[in-house]
Protein backbone atom coordinates (compact mmCIF):
# COMPACT_ATOMS: atom_id res chain seq x y z
CA UNK A 1 0.00 0.00 0.00
CA UNK A 2 2.76 2.28 0.99
CA UNK A 3 4.64 1.84 -2.28
CA UNK A 4 1.36 2.23 -4.18
CA UNK A 5 1.58 5.75 -2.90
CA UNK A 6 4.68 6.31 -2.89
CA UNK A 7 4.55 5.46 -6.72
CA UNK A 8 1.38 7.46 -7.49
CA UNK A 9 3.08 10.35 -5.24
CA UNK A 10 6.05 9.81 -7.79
CA UNK A 11 4.25 10.48 -10.75
CA UNK A 12 2.75 13.81 -9.56
CA UNK A 13 6.23 14.75 -8.53
CA UNK A 14 7.81 14.24 -11.62
CA UNK A 15 5.52 15.86 -13.79
CA UNK A 16 3.90 18.64 -11.34
CA UNK A 17 6.55 21.25 -13.05
CA UNK A 18 5.17 20.56 -16.61
CA UNK A 19 1.44 20.57 -15.27
CA UNK A 20 1.95 23.89 -13.91
CA UNK A 21 3.62 25.27 -17.09
CA UNK A 22 0.53 24.27 -19.21
CA UNK A 23 -2.13 25.22 -16.75
CA UNK A 24 -0.28 28.84 -16.44
CA UNK A 25 0.01 28.57 -20.65
CA UNK A 26 -4.06 27.38 -20.67
CA UNK A 27 -5.37 30.60 -17.88
CA UNK A 28 -3.23 32.88 -20.16
CA UNK A 29 -4.56 31.49 -23.61
CA UNK A 30 -8.24 30.53 -23.17
CA UNK A 31 -8.95 33.89 -20.32
CA UNK A 32 -12.04 34.71 -22.63
CA UNK A 33 -13.59 31.01 -22.01
CA UNK A 34 -15.06 30.95 -18.89
CA UNK A 35 -15.81 27.12 -18.74
CA UNK A 36 -12.06 26.59 -19.58
CA UNK A 37 -10.48 28.74 -16.84
CA UNK A 38 -13.04 27.17 -14.09
CA UNK A 39 -11.61 23.61 -15.48
CA UNK A 40 -8.17 24.83 -15.25
CA UNK A 41 -8.25 26.60 -12.16
CA UNK A 42 -10.12 23.74 -10.51
CA UNK A 43 -6.66 21.38 -11.47
CA UNK A 44 -4.37 24.10 -10.21
CA UNK A 45 -6.53 24.00 -6.66
CA UNK A 46 -6.02 20.80 -6.78
CA UNK A 47 -2.46 20.31 -7.18
CA UNK A 48 -1.06 22.96 -5.04
CA UNK A 49 -3.02 21.79 -1.97
CA UNK A 50 -1.17 18.68 -2.01
CA UNK A 51 1.93 21.29 -1.16
CA UNK A 52 4.72 19.21 -2.90
CA UNK A 53 8.12 20.48 -3.69
CA UNK A 54 8.12 20.44 -6.98
CA UNK A 55 4.75 22.60 -7.42
CA UNK A 56 6.30 24.87 -4.69
CA UNK A 57 9.48 25.59 -6.97
CA UNK A 58 6.85 26.27 -9.88
CA UNK A 59 4.80 28.90 -8.11
CA UNK A 60 6.68 31.58 -10.27
CA UNK A 61 4.94 29.57 -13.30
CA UNK A 62 1.43 30.77 -12.28
CA UNK A 63 1.64 33.58 -9.94
CA UNK A 64 1.21 36.19 -13.82
CA UNK A 65 -1.56 34.92 -14.49
CA UNK A 66 -3.56 34.30 -11.46
CA UNK A 67 -2.32 38.26 -10.70
CA UNK A 68 -3.70 39.08 -13.73
CA UNK A 69 -7.48 37.41 -12.89
CA UNK A 70 -7.47 38.38 -9.36
CA UNK A 71 -6.67 42.30 -11.21
CA UNK A 72 -10.23 42.12 -13.33
CA UNK A 73 -12.26 39.83 -11.00
CA UNK A 74 -15.12 41.78 -9.18
CA UNK A 75 -15.20 44.67 -11.17
CA UNK A 76 -18.74 45.23 -12.36
CA UNK A 77 -17.73 44.66 -16.50
CA UNK A 78 -15.29 41.79 -15.70
CA UNK A 79 -15.93 38.70 -17.39
CA UNK A 80 -13.95 36.65 -14.66
CA UNK A 81 -16.68 34.77 -13.19
CA UNK A 82 -17.89 34.73 -9.75
CA UNK A 83 -16.75 31.23 -9.22
CA UNK A 84 -13.43 31.68 -10.56
CA UNK A 85 -12.91 34.94 -8.54
CA UNK A 86 -13.60 32.18 -5.38
CA UNK A 87 -10.80 29.74 -6.90
CA UNK A 88 -8.61 32.07 -7.64
CA UNK A 89 -8.83 33.12 -3.89
CA UNK A 90 -8.92 28.95 -2.86
CA UNK A 91 -5.20 28.94 -4.57
CA UNK A 92 -4.20 32.08 -3.15
CA UNK A 93 -4.53 30.69 0.36
CA UNK A 94 -3.36 27.29 -0.65
CA UNK A 95 0.17 28.91 -2.21
CA UNK A 96 0.44 31.98 0.82
CA UNK A 97 2.12 28.78 3.24
CA UNK A 98 4.44 28.93 0.35
CA UNK A 99 5.22 32.46 -0.80
CA UNK A 100 7.67 35.07 0.85
CA UNK A 101 5.72 37.74 3.33
CA UNK A 102 6.58 40.26 0.41
CA UNK A 103 4.48 38.24 -2.27
CA UNK A 104 1.39 37.44 -0.01
CA UNK A 105 1.52 41.40 0.94
CA UNK A 106 1.04 41.72 -2.78
CA UNK A 107 -1.56 39.60 -3.18
CA UNK A 108 -3.54 40.88 0.11
CA UNK A 109 -2.95 44.12 -1.48
CA UNK A 110 -4.70 42.98 -4.92
CA UNK A 111 -7.36 40.85 -3.20
CA UNK A 112 -8.28 44.52 -1.14
CA UNK A 113 -8.32 46.26 -4.25
CA UNK A 114 -11.53 48.38 -4.76
CA UNK A 115 -13.88 48.22 -6.81
CA UNK A 116 -15.09 45.02 -5.50
CA UNK A 117 -18.67 43.96 -5.36
CA UNK A 118 -20.35 43.66 -1.86
CA UNK A 119 -21.65 39.54 -2.92
CA UNK A 120 -21.94 38.07 0.70
CA UNK A 121 -20.51 35.03 -0.97
CA UNK A 122 -17.26 36.53 -2.57
CA UNK A 123 -16.83 38.81 0.88
CA UNK A 124 -16.77 35.32 2.88
CA UNK A 125 -14.35 33.75 0.47
CA UNK A 126 -11.95 36.49 0.52
CA UNK A 127 -12.14 36.60 4.31
CA UNK A 128 -11.84 32.92 4.15
CA UNK A 129 -8.56 33.16 2.25
CA UNK A 130 -7.53 35.88 4.39
CA UNK A 131 -7.34 33.80 7.53
CA UNK A 132 -4.65 31.47 6.85
CA UNK A 133 -2.20 34.19 4.96
CA UNK A 134 -2.64 36.37 8.53
CA UNK A 135 -2.09 33.64 10.63
CA UNK A 136 0.99 32.58 8.72
CA UNK A 137 2.56 36.05 9.36
CA UNK A 138 1.90 35.60 12.88
CA UNK A 139 3.05 31.95 13.02
CA UNK A 140 6.39 33.15 11.35
CA UNK A 141 7.06 36.10 13.91
CA UNK A 142 8.22 39.03 11.65
CA UNK A 143 11.52 39.99 12.54
CA UNK A 144 11.33 43.51 10.73
CA UNK A 145 7.86 44.83 10.55
CA UNK A 146 9.06 46.39 7.00
CA UNK A 147 5.90 49.36 5.80
CA UNK A 148 4.80 46.71 3.26
CA UNK A 149 4.22 44.89 5.82
CA UNK A 150 2.69 47.42 8.05
CA UNK A 151 0.17 49.06 5.42
CA UNK A 152 -0.98 45.19 4.40
CA UNK A 153 -2.30 44.83 7.97
CA UNK A 154 -3.47 48.34 8.18
CA UNK A 155 -5.54 47.46 5.37
CA UNK A 156 -7.24 44.70 6.70
CA UNK A 157 -7.55 45.73 9.58
CA UNK A 158 -9.71 48.82 8.64
CA UNK A 159 -11.43 46.61 6.12
CA UNK A 160 -12.28 44.08 8.42
CA UNK A 161 -13.43 46.49 11.51
CA UNK A 162 -15.75 48.02 8.79
CA UNK A 163 -17.30 44.79 8.01
CA UNK A 164 -17.96 43.44 11.30
CA UNK A 165 -19.34 46.54 12.69
CA UNK A 166 -22.02 47.00 10.02
CA UNK A 167 -24.71 45.43 10.97
CA UNK A 168 -26.32 45.37 7.26
CA UNK A 169 -23.56 42.78 6.06
CA UNK A 170 -24.41 38.72 6.52
CA UNK A 171 -23.96 37.17 9.62
CA UNK A 172 -21.38 34.83 8.51
CA UNK A 173 -19.36 37.49 6.79
CA UNK A 174 -19.26 39.57 10.37
CA UNK A 175 -17.95 36.66 12.01
CA UNK A 176 -15.13 35.77 9.75
CA UNK A 177 -14.05 39.42 9.23
CA UNK A 178 -13.85 39.62 13.13
CA UNK A 179 -11.80 36.09 13.09
CA UNK A 180 -9.67 37.67 10.49
CA UNK A 181 -9.24 41.19 12.60
CA UNK A 182 -8.29 39.17 15.53
CA UNK A 183 -5.39 37.05 13.37
CA UNK A 184 -4.27 40.88 11.88
CA UNK A 185 -4.04 42.06 16.07
CA UNK A 186 -1.91 38.73 17.01
CA UNK A 187 0.60 39.88 14.11
CA UNK A 188 4.07 40.30 16.21
CA UNK A 189 5.27 43.79 15.86
CA UNK A 190 2.09 44.92 14.39
CA UNK A 191 0.29 46.40 17.06
CA UNK A 192 3.70 47.50 18.52
CA UNK A 193 4.75 49.54 14.88
CA UNK A 194 1.33 51.08 14.86
CA UNK A 195 0.74 52.01 18.58
CA UNK A 196 -1.61 51.58 21.16
CA UNK A 197 -4.10 53.70 19.45
CA UNK A 198 -4.87 50.59 16.91
CA UNK A 199 -5.18 48.48 19.79
CA UNK A 200 -8.00 50.73 21.69
CA UNK A 201 -9.56 51.18 17.95
CA UNK A 202 -9.70 47.39 17.33
CA UNK A 203 -10.95 46.75 21.22
CA UNK A 204 -13.65 49.17 21.20
CA UNK A 205 -15.26 48.25 17.42
CA UNK A 206 -15.31 44.20 18.44
CA UNK A 207 -17.42 45.51 22.00
CA UNK A 208 -19.99 46.58 19.58
CA UNK A 209 -20.28 42.84 18.85
CA UNK A 210 -20.54 41.82 22.33
CA UNK A 211 -24.10 42.17 22.95
CA UNK A 212 -24.74 40.23 19.43
CA UNK A 213 -26.28 36.85 20.06
CA UNK A 214 -24.28 34.83 17.54
CA UNK A 215 -21.45 37.60 17.13
CA UNK A 216 -20.45 37.75 21.38
CA UNK A 217 -18.46 34.19 21.19
CA UNK A 218 -15.92 35.19 18.65
CA UNK A 219 -15.68 38.69 19.70
CA UNK A 220 -15.20 37.48 23.30
CA UNK A 221 -12.16 34.81 22.37
CA UNK A 222 -10.77 37.81 19.74
CA UNK A 223 -10.89 40.40 22.43
CA UNK A 224 -8.92 37.54 24.29
CA UNK A 225 -6.37 37.16 22.32
CA UNK A 226 -6.19 41.45 21.66
CA UNK A 227 -5.68 41.40 25.92
CA UNK A 228 -3.19 38.39 25.91
CA UNK A 229 -0.89 40.24 23.41
CA UNK A 230 1.29 40.75 26.68
CA UNK A 231 2.52 44.48 26.78
CA UNK A 232 0.54 45.86 24.19
CA UNK A 233 -2.53 45.15 26.34
CA UNK A 234 -1.25 46.51 29.43
CA UNK A 235 -0.81 49.65 27.53
CA UNK A 236 -4.52 49.92 26.95
CA UNK A 237 -5.99 52.87 28.68
CA UNK A 238 -7.87 52.50 31.99
CA UNK A 239 -10.65 53.70 30.23
CA UNK A 240 -11.10 50.90 27.83
CA UNK A 241 -9.83 48.13 29.83
CA UNK A 242 -13.36 49.34 32.46
CA UNK A 243 -15.91 49.40 29.65
CA UNK A 244 -14.95 46.12 28.35
CA UNK A 245 -14.83 45.01 31.86
CA UNK A 246 -18.50 46.38 31.86
CA UNK A 247 -19.71 45.06 28.36
CA UNK A 248 -18.45 41.67 29.24
CA UNK A 249 -20.56 40.89 32.40
CA UNK A 250 -23.86 41.15 30.50
CA UNK A 251 -22.36 39.38 27.45
CA UNK A 252 -21.79 35.84 29.66
CA UNK A 253 -25.30 35.65 30.06
CA UNK A 254 -26.33 35.45 26.60
CA UNK A 255 -22.74 33.34 25.52
CA UNK A 256 -22.75 29.84 25.09
CA UNK A 257 -20.93 27.50 27.39
CA UNK A 258 -17.63 27.61 25.49
CA UNK A 259 -17.99 31.23 24.94
CA UNK A 260 -19.18 31.52 28.74
CA UNK A 261 -15.69 29.81 29.58
CA UNK A 262 -13.79 32.23 27.27
CA UNK A 263 -15.79 35.27 29.03
CA UNK A 264 -14.55 34.20 32.73
CA UNK A 265 -10.86 33.12 31.36
CA UNK A 266 -11.32 36.82 29.68
CA UNK A 267 -12.34 38.57 33.19
CA UNK A 268 -9.62 37.11 35.12
CA UNK A 269 -6.78 38.51 32.29
CA UNK A 270 -9.03 42.22 32.55
CA UNK A 271 -9.13 41.81 36.45
CA UNK A 272 -4.54 41.43 36.17
CA UNK A 273 -4.80 44.74 34.21
CA UNK B 1 -12.54 -25.99 -4.92
CA UNK B 2 -11.35 -22.54 -3.09
CA UNK B 3 -7.78 -23.22 -4.96
CA UNK B 4 -9.26 -23.59 -8.14
CA UNK B 5 -11.00 -21.12 -7.83
CA UNK B 6 -7.90 -18.85 -6.89
CA UNK B 7 -6.03 -20.12 -9.61
CA UNK B 8 -8.91 -19.04 -12.15
CA UNK B 9 -8.89 -15.56 -10.37
CA UNK B 10 -5.71 -15.12 -11.11
CA UNK B 11 -5.50 -16.08 -14.45
CA UNK B 12 -8.36 -13.58 -15.08
CA UNK B 13 -6.80 -10.67 -13.42
CA UNK B 14 -3.69 -10.97 -15.38
CA UNK B 15 -5.97 -11.38 -19.04
CA UNK B 16 -7.49 -8.08 -17.80
CA UNK B 17 -4.24 -6.35 -17.00
CA UNK B 18 -3.04 -7.66 -20.42
CA UNK B 19 -5.51 -6.27 -22.53
CA UNK B 20 -5.90 -2.99 -20.46
CA UNK B 21 -2.25 -2.77 -21.35
CA UNK B 22 -2.75 -2.84 -24.77
CA UNK B 23 -6.23 -0.97 -24.89
CA UNK B 24 -3.77 1.91 -23.29
CA UNK B 25 -1.47 1.53 -25.73
CA UNK B 26 -4.22 1.97 -28.44
CA UNK B 27 -5.51 5.06 -26.87
CA UNK B 28 -2.02 6.74 -26.05
CA UNK B 29 -1.37 6.35 -29.85
CA UNK B 30 -4.68 7.91 -31.20
CA UNK B 31 -3.68 10.74 -28.61
CA UNK B 32 -0.28 10.75 -30.52
CA UNK B 33 -1.43 10.28 -33.85
CA UNK B 34 -4.65 12.69 -33.73
CA UNK B 35 -2.03 15.66 -33.02
CA UNK B 36 -0.31 15.35 -36.08
CA UNK B 37 -3.05 15.66 -38.23
CA UNK B 38 -4.57 19.31 -39.37
CA UNK B 39 -8.70 19.61 -40.13
CA UNK B 40 -10.83 22.44 -40.64
CA UNK B 41 -13.63 22.36 -38.01
CA UNK B 42 -16.43 21.46 -40.32
CA UNK B 43 -14.85 18.04 -41.06
CA UNK B 44 -13.28 17.39 -37.64
CA UNK B 45 -14.85 14.76 -35.52
CA UNK B 46 -11.54 13.05 -34.25
CA UNK B 47 -12.28 14.58 -31.11
CA UNK B 48 -15.24 12.15 -30.50
CA UNK B 49 -12.42 9.87 -30.27
CA UNK B 50 -9.67 11.23 -28.38
CA UNK B 51 -12.40 11.69 -25.75
CA UNK B 52 -12.85 8.90 -25.59
CA UNK B 53 -9.26 8.27 -25.16
CA UNK B 54 -8.92 9.96 -22.61
CA UNK B 55 -11.83 8.39 -20.60
CA UNK B 56 -9.61 4.84 -21.25
CA UNK B 57 -6.28 6.36 -19.59
CA UNK B 58 -8.39 7.99 -16.80
CA UNK B 59 -9.66 4.25 -15.53
CA UNK B 60 -6.54 3.35 -15.88
CA UNK B 61 -4.56 5.67 -13.86
CA UNK B 62 -7.59 5.49 -11.41
CA UNK B 63 -7.31 1.36 -11.88
CA UNK B 64 -3.71 1.26 -11.73
CA UNK B 65 -2.11 4.24 -9.82
CA UNK B 66 0.87 2.66 -9.01
CA UNK B 67 1.68 1.33 -12.66
CA UNK B 68 5.06 2.69 -13.85
CA UNK B 69 2.90 3.40 -16.99
CA UNK B 70 1.45 6.17 -15.62
CA UNK B 71 4.40 7.71 -14.63
CA UNK B 72 6.26 7.28 -17.95
CA UNK B 73 3.15 7.49 -20.33
CA UNK B 74 -0.17 8.25 -19.42
CA UNK B 75 0.12 11.81 -17.17
CA UNK B 76 3.28 13.02 -19.93
CA UNK B 77 0.22 12.26 -22.44
CA UNK B 78 -2.19 14.26 -20.69
CA UNK B 79 -0.59 17.03 -19.57
CA UNK B 80 0.80 17.34 -23.50
CA UNK B 81 -3.30 17.56 -24.20
CA UNK B 82 -3.97 20.41 -22.17
CA UNK B 83 -4.25 23.29 -24.54
CA UNK B 84 -6.34 20.99 -27.20
CA UNK B 85 -8.58 23.23 -29.51
CA UNK B 86 -11.33 21.43 -28.70
CA UNK B 87 -13.33 22.15 -26.11
CA UNK B 88 -14.57 19.11 -25.25
CA UNK B 89 -11.77 17.31 -24.88
CA UNK B 90 -9.83 19.96 -22.76
CA UNK B 91 -12.08 20.00 -20.34
CA UNK B 92 -12.30 15.95 -19.89
CA UNK B 93 -8.27 16.03 -19.75
CA UNK B 94 -8.83 18.46 -16.67
CA UNK B 95 -11.55 16.19 -15.35
CA UNK B 96 -8.86 13.24 -16.11
CA UNK B 97 -6.22 15.48 -13.95
CA UNK B 98 -8.34 16.30 -11.51
CA UNK B 99 -9.03 12.66 -10.87
CA UNK B 100 -5.81 11.63 -10.46
CA UNK B 101 -4.58 14.82 -8.23
CA UNK B 102 -7.72 13.95 -6.26
CA UNK B 103 -7.06 9.94 -6.08
CA UNK B 104 -3.22 10.96 -5.20
CA UNK B 105 -5.05 12.95 -2.11
CA UNK B 106 -6.50 10.06 -0.46
CA UNK B 107 -3.81 8.60 -1.05
CA UNK B 108 -4.52 5.06 -2.15
CA UNK B 109 -5.71 5.43 -5.24
CA UNK B 110 -9.20 4.41 -4.79
CA UNK B 111 -11.91 5.97 -7.43
CA UNK B 112 -13.01 8.96 -6.30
Amino acid sequence: MEVMTKKCRAAINSEAGALMKRLARGLKVYEQIPKTVTATLTTLFGLVSLHQEAISNNISDVQPALRSLSAKAESSSSEVTIGNTILVYRIWAELSADLPFSDVCEIISLMLKPPFERKAILMIQRLSSLLPMISNMGRKELDVATPQHVNTLHSVHSYCLDLFQDSNNELEVRSRALSVFGAVLSVPNFVQSQGVSILEKGVRGMMTCLSHPSLNEIAINELGLAFRQGASGSDLSKGTINDCATQIIPAIFKANKNAKLSALEFICIVAEK
Amino acid sequence: MQKMTRVMMKKVKTMIWRRSKQICTVSLEILTLSSEFEYSDDEDMTWKVRKASIAVLKAEVLAHPESDRVRSSIMPKLISRINEREENVRLSVMSALDQIIACHKEGMGEIP
